[in-house]
């Protein structure tokens, strides 16, 4: 991919072309944008969570409705063991239902790349499925699976499912043409195939799609936590909420943010690792 | 006159045919569970009763005005917080270091489920229009901005050095190459955004509020008027579907005509 230098031609278009050895200059100057830019980040939320314990500690704001950030900060140091249960709760509801989603989104995936009818057929429901409010399911689940842990898996399942679909069908219909030449001249049979050609090929996109399947499959989990009030850090939030306890609510939010980041960073991290070492071989 | 079926026309009939036979594989199967499902039968009603039941939704005197405040929210949300998120991506997008910055915090404030921070906009704007409006905003907005700001990596650098040796000016670069490189990006961050602000309304609509589609689902299923609520939930499916659909279509069109634009030969 090209480097974007958007701003420095936007912001100063007269300026003229770039003089020999300006290139070495911008890379450096990015470089070091690179190196302070986490820094730069972390003072802006240093700056941020310091104002608004200032605004809530000088009464400007109710701290009713919004406590000191330190306040729940405590909470969540204090009660420790309660939170780990609760993150607990939403990790392994998470990690069940992103099996699922990943064996059944995968297996559709597949199928619907080796019958092309099929999927013409089913397009438009995929893209309604994608933009529809799946979460508004959970009544249904609530019904048939009773007030439980299961019924938070199923809905987080449903949730997961079709962007798995999506990105694996893709995934596998990136494959070049070549290897699957290649694939039907060397090997075999079509399970052959399959296994040391399709598979290998059409792998990134497939963690790629794995990894989108994940971050819906643990958003879904939380939401459908607080919209139901079973489960972990999201039944906590809504829990908190009903009896104004706002510390508790905003250490069970600090907590939300805290996971999805972390969710985020890791899985982009592992994706990366897996381009790489896919590049390498 | 006969007609030879070309290959595409074959593959028409063929997913049209697969279509309707899906169609009837699923009311089938719905039907053989609401008959013979065991203790499932209790929870699948018969597809007769579904059929009655969209009338007696529909003929609700209330269905009009609970419609009403859903589209009303939806709509007030994806013009706030779909202009928020163009002006704040670009806003973050024109500055070089502060998009260093910024992005990977939109990027991981924006995977937050926003529906946990619904108490935030009932302690601020209290239980009702505002709270939901808030609520929709908040779903438009990350998509739309995220969109934006990721949408500065299609300007390439060679186009814009091209407006500067062709003698444009700072706003003729940006009007003229960089916002119609960056506006199939955007377009759909705004068709996320979209479907993110109709799944915050219904959401917060269901769990609290006394209007609205999503508060009609929970007050049927509170009710235990199953077949009711099924239609419902099916309702809300098809509409945002068919929005889904109509603006994946307008999006294909669109992008289509910019390739054809970009096809055309310069004339010099």
């Amino acid at each position: 991919m090209e480097t974007r230098d958007l701003t420095v031609a936007v912001t100063n278009p007269d300026a003229p072309g770039p003089p020999p050895g300006g290139r070495p200059r911008r890379e450096r100057r990015r470089a070091s944008l690179d190196r302070l830019a986490p820094w730069l980040r972390a003072l802006l939320i240093v700056g941020v969570v310091g104002l608004l314990e200032l605004v809530v500690g000088l009464g400007l704001i109710n701290p009713l409705f919004v406590p000191k950030p330190s306040d729940a900060l405590a909470e969540l140091v204090g009660d420790a063991g309660e939170y780990a249960r609760l993150l607990g709760t939403t990790l392994y509801e998470t990690a069940v239902a992103f099996l699922g989603a990943a064996v059944i989104g995968s297996g559709l995936g597949y199928l619907l790349w080796r019958h092309r009818v099929l999927a013409a057929a089913v397009e438009p429901v995929l893209v309604g499925l994608f933009a529809s409010p799946i979460i508004l399911l959970y009544p249904i689940f609530l019904i048939v699976l009773d007030r439980s842990v299961t019924a938070v898996i199923v809905q987080a399942m449903i949730g997961g499912i079709i962007p798995t679909v999506v990105t694996t069908q893709r995934a596998l219909h990136g494959v070049r043409a070549t290897y699957l030449r290649a694939g039907y001249l060397y090997c075999r049979n079509r399970r052959q195939s399959f296994v040391n050609v399709l598979l290998p090929a059409a792998m990134p996109g497939i963690v790629s799609g794995l990894r989108l399947g994940l971050t819906y499959t643990l958003l879904t989990v939380l939401a459908t936590e607080y919209l139901t009030n079973i489960g972990g850090i999201g039944a906590e939030i809504s829990g908190a909420y009903t009896l104004l306890r706002t510390d508790r609510m905003y250490a069970a939010l600090i907590l939300v943010l805290v996971l999805t980041s972390a969710f985020l960073y890791g899985l982009d991290r592992l994706e990366r690792a897996f381009h790489a070492k896919g590049g390498q071989g | 006159m006969m007609t030879v079926p070309t290959n595409r026309g074959w593959l028409l009939s063929g997913v049209r045919a697969i279509r309707v036979l899906l169609l009837l594989l699923v009311l089938a199967l719905w039907e053989t569970v609401a008959s013979f499902g065991g203790s499932l039968r209790s929870y699948v009603p018969h597809v007769w009763d579904l059929a009655a039941a969209l009338g007696r939704v529909l003929g609700e005197e209330e269905f009009g005005a609970h419609v009403q405040a859903t589209l009303i929210a939806l709509g007030s949300g994806v013009a706030i917080g779909g202009v928020a998120g163009i002006l704040v991506g670009l806003a973050i997008t024109s500055v070089r270091s502060v998009r260093f910055v910024l992005e990977p915090v939109v990027l991981y404030l924006g995977a937050i489920p926003k529906i946990v921070l619904y108490p935030l906009f009932i302690y601020t704007l209290s239980v009702g229009m505002a709270s939901k409006v808030g609520m929709a905003s908040l779903s438009v907005f990350f998509p739309v901005a995220v969109s934006t700001v990721g949408s500065a990596w299609l300007v390439r650098p060679v186009w814009l050095r091209a407006a500067t040796v062709l003698d444009a000016g700072r706003w003729q670069a940006v009007r003229h190459v960089a916002l119609p490189a960056m506006l199939p990006s955007i377009l759909t961050g705004v068709q996320l955004g979209v479907a993110a602000g109709i799944v915050g309304t219904v959401a917060a609509e269901s769990k609290v509020g006394k209007e609205g589609i999503g508060h009609m689902v929970i007050d049927y299923y509170s009710r235990l008027e199953l077949p009711e609520m099924y239609v419902l939930v099916l309702l809300v499916f098809v509409c945002a579907s068919v929005l889904a659909i109509g603006m994946n279509r307008v999006l294909k069109g669109l992008r289509k005509a910019e390739e054809r634009q970009s096809n055309q030969p310069l004339l010099l």
